[in-house]
């Protein structure tokens, strides 16, 4: 038996789930790709595909012509001084400079 | 004297210098007025033709490539 | 299939992805024969000239700006996808395309090629960069590529001297005496359909044509990256470098400004013993020699500051630079790009406003733009190290920093902390902002390029002197010295004169803020040019431009002269003040408007008005 704790408003609600629903939790879960900005420094990952925020997305199109392609390494090997925006990433032979939110449209296997 | 004259000349042209930079438009006018008025009075033959040359002659030459139109 | 081209003369376009090395090659090829100006209609650089090969064929080279893809996301780009396509108004196709990529980095720059490849123009490979290939154990097939992808490839390397050969060698054998263009008969390439199939065939394509002699050596960049990317030693590493191109600027150039400025005077005494007295020895000894020539000085310290910039840019490092900023400029509303046009502002606004044409983002490049004038540009230097010279004392400051120094540095934070406030205060909203920097692999700068670029800048200034200055100082010259004053009279010559009555005339607006007549003048004068006003101020005080350093006779005076309140409140002015026509002129250029002019002209004299009062009153509170 075990619990999930929601957070509503700050206060502690302990929800019990049945175990239909925890079997489901833990599907997702594990089937959930991480995006690029959420990849730690220094650690590698694979591409997965890239996504389009919206229609016309110029930028997803460019990351996809700049070699973010299915199957690819990618690997983070730098974090700007404040925070975590921008990035700099290793894919292929080259390195980029990324914004985090350039970086999510990126998701990883 | 002959100081006077050539530092009178050598003020103009870059007056005019800086006027055509300004007022490009105006300075084609001025140019023509002036190849006129030589013309009357029928002397400088070759300044006469250089100011006529200036007349037709489009854009302040600030930048090396525009379409004129910037004044 | 044979193509057949006329050509009269050939025109080849270079073009590649960003940082492969074009630019390099495009020099080699046609060494200082080209010539820099803009697309008509859009504020793109358009590179051309020309090349002579063995044969004696003539060719005109065109550099197109650096492209990842026919799917143009901004003005540089559009414009390279345009004349490819042979759609550029004003702009015929060019008859042959050279796709340069860099062959350390194939992965990246061959899909471009593919998609190039697609377009059916006649196009020949130039792989460059191959003398790298050997240091990471990397061998390319290169008669395996040339199947593979159906056009003639050769390899060169951009940097060295001659290295261009191989290529030159092939536009010859191209061209045989009729003056025509053959191509080889070569297979005719896939036709692709989207991105996963071209990087599919990117990948069959470096399998089989690319192999490894050994594993996978560690790159120079996995090493410096880890310090240079760092969020703490990449700071240090930044501000280091910065602080020596700010010390090399000042103090490397000083010997050279003093040679200049000695031959200058020495010129200057020549000149008045050859021409006799008369109006036209103070036209060129006062007016020509003394106006452009207190410009001409700086000549050393512009080139150094730009020898900094160019090398660092050469070397990779000015985008990782731009990356740890980034955030930083974030706080301004600005993005990491804006980084190099603010840094070249410091040596003359010019060249840093027209850099900003690398930012894609409408609203940031203008608030760039508005800013740059704020970065205390070269010309500024001569009017502070004036005034600091006249009124602060030489006293050395915690034992180690010089108070003279020390209040420069002062003079050069303000500016900066400024811009950043006046770009805080234009940010508008959270739209998303285009990063996606390449940063580029290290390498050496090479020195031709460095003197080469050095060349160009070094022609640019002197023929701005040359025409702009020159004419400004003559006709300032004679502003100031007709009508001539009546015998018997008091005063100086300038007072008298139009240019002395305009400077009366002006004092009750600046009186307020402790200038007197003879600032006015100087502030005229200076609207030319900012260096200008200095000699203005020596001509005001009647000191002849050939009798020894005009700063050196007038720092005295000076001080005697003016109130400390007066001086501190010019500096405060001269923080702010947009008195240079070049930039105001190149503003107008690269923005396309006059209300952008007008802006930037009306809030920096705000600016300066106002910070020159309160700088007035405060000290003259303190001075009793």
């Amino acid at each position: 038996m075990c619990f999930r704790q929601v957070f509503l408003k700050k206060r502690h609600i302990p929800v019990k789930l049945s175990t239909q629903a925890k079997s489901l939790y833990h599907e997702k879960r594990n089937e959930q790709k991480k995006p690029l900005n959420t990849l730690p420094l220094y650690h590698s990952g694979v591409v997965d595909h890239v996504e389009a925020l919206f229609p016309q997305d110029m930028i997803a199109k460019r990351l996809e012509e700049l070699g973010f392609v299915p199957g690819e390494p990618v690997k983070v090997i730098a974090y700007c001084p404040l925070g975590k925006d921008p990035i700099a990433v290793e894919i292929g032979f080259t390195r980029f400079a990324l914004r985090s939110s350039e970086a999510r449209r990126v998701i990883l296997r | 004297m002959l100081q006077w004259i050539i530092t009178g000349v050598v003020v103009l042209i870059c007056v005019f210098f800086w006027f055509k930079k300004i007022m490009p438009k105006g300075y084609n006018v001025l140019c023509l007025k002036m190849a006129g008025f030589l013309k009357r009075l029928g002397i400088l033959p070759h300044v006469q033709k250089r100011l006529e040359r200036q007349s037709l002659l489009r854009g302040c030459g600030s930048c090396k490539s525009c379409d004129h139109d910037c004044h | 299939m044979v193509g057949d081209v006329m050509a009269k003369p050939l025109r080849i376009a270079l073009v590649g992805n960003p940082n492969c090395g074009k630019t390099a090659l495009f020099n080699q090829l046609t060494g200082s024969r080209q010539k820099v100006a803009n697309y008509a209609g859009v504020t793109v650089e358009r590179k051309s000239g020309y090349l002579v090969t063995p044969h004696g064929r003539k060719l005109q080279v065109l550099d197109l700006p650096g492209t990842y893809s026919l799917l143009a996301t901004s003005p540089d780009e559009a414009v390279t996808r345009d004349v490819c396509m042979g759609r550029y108004k004003g702009e015929p196709a060019p008859d042959l395309l050279i796709c340069v990529v860099a062959a350390t980095n194939l992965r990246l720059h061959l899909r471009f090629l593919l998609e190039l490849l697609q377009l059916g123009r006649p196009l020949v490979v130039v792989l460059n960069m191959v003398d790298v290939l050997e240091k990471y154990g990397i061998r390319i097939d290169v008669p395996r590529l040339q199947s593979e992808l159906g056009v003639p490839v050769v390899t060169t390397v951009g940097v060295r001297n001659g290295g261009a050969k191989n290529l030159i060698t092939l536009l010859d054998e191209m061209m045989p005496q009729q003056g025509v263009l053959h191509l080889p008969k070569l297979n005719s390439s896939v036709i692709l359909e989207n991105s996963s199939c071209v990087h599919d065939r990117v990948r069959k394509i470096l399998e089989t044509c690319v192999t490894r002699d050994r594993p996978l050596a560690v790159k120079l960049e996995d090493v410096l990256d880890r310090w240079v990317l760092h969020p703490i030693w990449g700071m240090i590493i930044l501000s280091f470098l910065l602080f020596i191109m700010f010390q090399a600027v000042f103090s490397w150039a000083q010997p050279f400004m003093d040679m200049l400025q000695d031959s200058i005077n020495r010129l200057g005494i020549l000149v008045s013993t050859l021409i006799p007295e008369g109006p036209l020895r103070g036209l060129v000894v006062d007016g020509v020699i003394g106006g452009a020539g207190t410009v001409v000085v700086f000549l050393p310290q512009i080139l150094i500051l730009f020898l900094w910039i160019l090398a660092l840019e050469e070397s990779g490092y000015l985008p990782r630079a731009a990356f740890l900023l980034d955030c930083f400029m974030g706080c301004a509303g600005l993005g990491g790009r804006s980084f190099i046009p603010l840094l070249s502002s410091f040596a003359c606004a010019v060249p840093g406003i027209m850099a900003t044409r690398t930012i894609q983002h409408t609203r940031d490049r203008i608030v760039t733009i508005l800013i740059a004038p704020l970065m205390t540009c070269s010309a500024r230097l001569p009017i502070y190290a004036l005034l600091i010279g006249a009124f602060i004392p030489n006293k050395s400051v915690i034992g180690v920093f010089n108070l003279q120094g020390l209040v420069l540095f002062v003079l050069y934070i303000v500016g900066i902390l400024s811009a950043f406030i006046v770009a805080r205060l234009l940010k508008k909203g959270g739209e998303e902002r285009f990063l996606l920097m390449e940063l580029p692999h290290y390498h050496w700068p090479s020195l031709r390029n460095l003197l080469l670029g050095l060349w160009q800048r070094a022609k640019i200034f002197l023929s701005r002197v040359g025409t702009i200055i020159v004419s400004l100082s003559i006709i300032l010259w004679a502003l100031s010295s007709f009508p001539a004053p009546p015998s018997g009279s008091t005063g100086t010559a300038l007072e008298w004169s139009l240019a002395g009555r305009i400077g009366h005339i002006l004092v009750p607006i600046f009186s307020p803020i402790g200038f007197n007549w003879q600032i006015c003048v100087a502030l005229i004068v200076g609207l030319a040019a900012r260096e200008v006003a200095v000699g203005a101020l020596g001509t005001v005080y009647a000191i002849a431009a050939s009798e020894n350093d005009i700063s050196g006779s007038l720092i005295p005076l000076l001080s005697a002269q003016w109130g400390l309140a007066t001086a501190f409140s010019l500096l405060a002015w001269y923080v702010y003040a947009p008195q240079c026509l070049s930039t105001l002129a190149v503003i107008r250029r690269e923005t396309g408007s006059w209300r952008m002019v007008m802006i930037t002209v009306v809030y920096l004299f705000a600016l300066a008005y106002i910070a020159a009062f309160l700088v007035y009153r405060i000290t003259g509170l303190f001075m009793g």
